[in-house]
């Protein structure tokens, strides 16, 4: 499964963070270190095992917590209107 | 001197760039005083103290990973208030144009963008706008259609004839789906303020300026740097952030020194300036380019208000006094001063009458000796239940 971006979404990255502006809600949230490096992936047409092998690589998380921690990740976007299935 | 104001003082020099070798920080961030934290917020430095949390470090003042967190956490909510009024602006730019409605808009996110390193580190909580009285309806229905309502402030007890004769500003709020405030000027200052501008020298003093593609007009730099000044006094001068624009405006290239000079001497403003210039010198080690070649650094001090009366964050006297005393200061030559004086405590009956009977109260003479004698009184016994804001 695929996802992107929903429209109008703003995003701002900061010192390793970021800022997520949903401007149809106005509720904005702020992503940790992994969700800052997941949140491009899932707009370059990466799948959650692509996402899963990428935040492997860059953190020292094993495959089975990263693969939870994503999956829990996508649902919250999913439930919060930042992201749809593509 | 306090670790919190050591650490406030380290924060403008290193904005200047001129070292601070006064007291040294003896340690921890925390002393006897207000919080630090608390008093990064009440100045709106927080996200300063978090830009340049390195160079502080190298001077001397850290931070503990605690309040770097929290520092870091005020940063980030001042960028998604700088992405949710940016958004809203170019929203608000289209629906104006639609309604050939000039506005120009200043402070906050112009200066934000203007002269900040970066737009976040400039807090701010309103976007201001000034239009001309003839579009106030105009301006209203839009924004009322677009989810606002009029705050429910001080000047709404007053009805609309009175708001516009002492051109108090009106302030909107939306709270759906982002908060967002926007305040109307008619006017670069209330009528009831000691320096009174003009302002069509502001419509005139204009320029673009550029919002993600929107081009949306502001002030000049010179009347940028004017207006901060002013603004600056009319908040009794008491947050660190106000000194900070109008060094930085002051500070920057492209301002026309002679021009704004020019501006200071037509709405008498020199005096203040002089006020401002030896606070300034105080906390940032030096003069910003643009007064260079006019004021000299290192003259005189204001026992009243100077620099460490500033850090502090606390107003020496009630809200009441300082709208009397302060212009005592700042205003140039004694007639000026007397007369202001005698206007605030012996205004026009109607005023009274505008602001404190109403206008079926009769015009008594009695009723307004009484009236304006409490207020003295009130006045002399520093009785007075207003609160500081800006």
């Amino acid at each position: 499964m695929k996802y992107v971006h929903c429209d109008n979404i703003d995003w701002k990255e900061f010192d390793n963070e970021s800022v997520l502006l949903n401007l149809s809600t106005g509720y904005y949230f702020r992503l940790n270190q992994v969700g800052t490096f997941v949140w491009p992936l899932i707009n370059e047409d990466h799948n959650i095992g692509d996402m899963v092998d990428q935040v492997v690589a860059k953190f020292e998380v094993s495959q089975r917590q990263a693969k939870s921690d994503i999956h829990d990740f996508i649902e919250q976007l999913l439930t919060e209107q930042l992201i749809n299935k593509a | 001197m306090t670790n919190s104001k050591v650490t406030l003082l380290t924060l403008c020099r290193i904005i200047s760039g001129i070292p601070f070798s006064g007291n040294k920080h003896s340690g921890s961030v925390e002393d006897a005083g207000r919080p630090l934290q608390d008093l990064l917020q009440y100045h709106q430095v927080a996200a300063l103290a978090y830009y340049y949390r390195k160079d502080l470090a190298a001077a001397g003042v850290g931070f503990t990973p605690e309040q770097l967190g929290q520092l870091k956490s005020y940063t980030l909510l001042n960028i998604s208030r700088v992405m949710v009024y940016e958004h809203y602006l170019k929203h608000l730019d289209d629906l104006l144009q639609t309604q050939a409605v000039d506005y120009r808009l200043f402070k906050g996110i112009v200066t934000a963008r203007s002269v900040y390193p970066e737009d976040y580190l400039r807090a701010f909580g309103d976007a201001d706008i000034l239009i001309r009285p003839e579009s106030l309806r105009t301006v209203e229905a839009l924004l009322e259609k677009d989810g606002f309502t009029h705050a429910d402030d001080l000047y709404r007890v007053f009805p609309d004839e009175i708001i516009q004769k002492y051109s108090f500003a009106q302030h909107f709020i939306r709270s759906s789906p982002n908060n967002v405030a926007v305040d109307l000027h008619l006017n670069m200052s209330g009528r009831l303020h000691p320096f009174q501008f003009d302002s069509d020298d502001f419509w005139n003093g204009s320029k673009s300026f550029q919002l993600d593609g929107h081009e949306l007009k502001t002030f000049d730099p010179e009347h940028q740097a004017v207006y901060a000044i002013y603004h600056a006094f009319k908040h009794y001068f008491f947050k660190l952030i106000w000194f900070i624009d109008a060094f930085l405006l002051l500070d920057r290239a492209d301002l026309d020194r002679s021009k704004f000079q020019a501006l200071i001497q037509k709405y008498k403003l020199s005096k203040l300036l002089n006020y401002y210039v030896i606070i300034t010198d105080e906390l940032f080690g030096r003069l910003p380019v643009g007064l260079a070649d006019t004021h000299r650094s290192g003259r005189g001090r204001n026992s009243l208000i100077n620099s460490s009366t500033v850090l502090s964050g606390f107003l020496p006297y009630s809200p009441s006094r300082a709208r009397l005393l302060l212009p005592m200061y700042y205003l140039k030559g004694p007639c000026t001063r007397f007369g202001f004086l005698w206007r605030q405590l012996f205004p026009p009956m109607e005023t009274v009458r505008d602001f404190y009977v109403g206008k079926n109260a009769g015009k008594g003479f009695l009723k307004y000796v009484k009236l304006r004698g409490k207020a003295i009184a009130d006045l002399c016994l520093n009785k007075t239940k207003e609160e500081y804001s800006n």
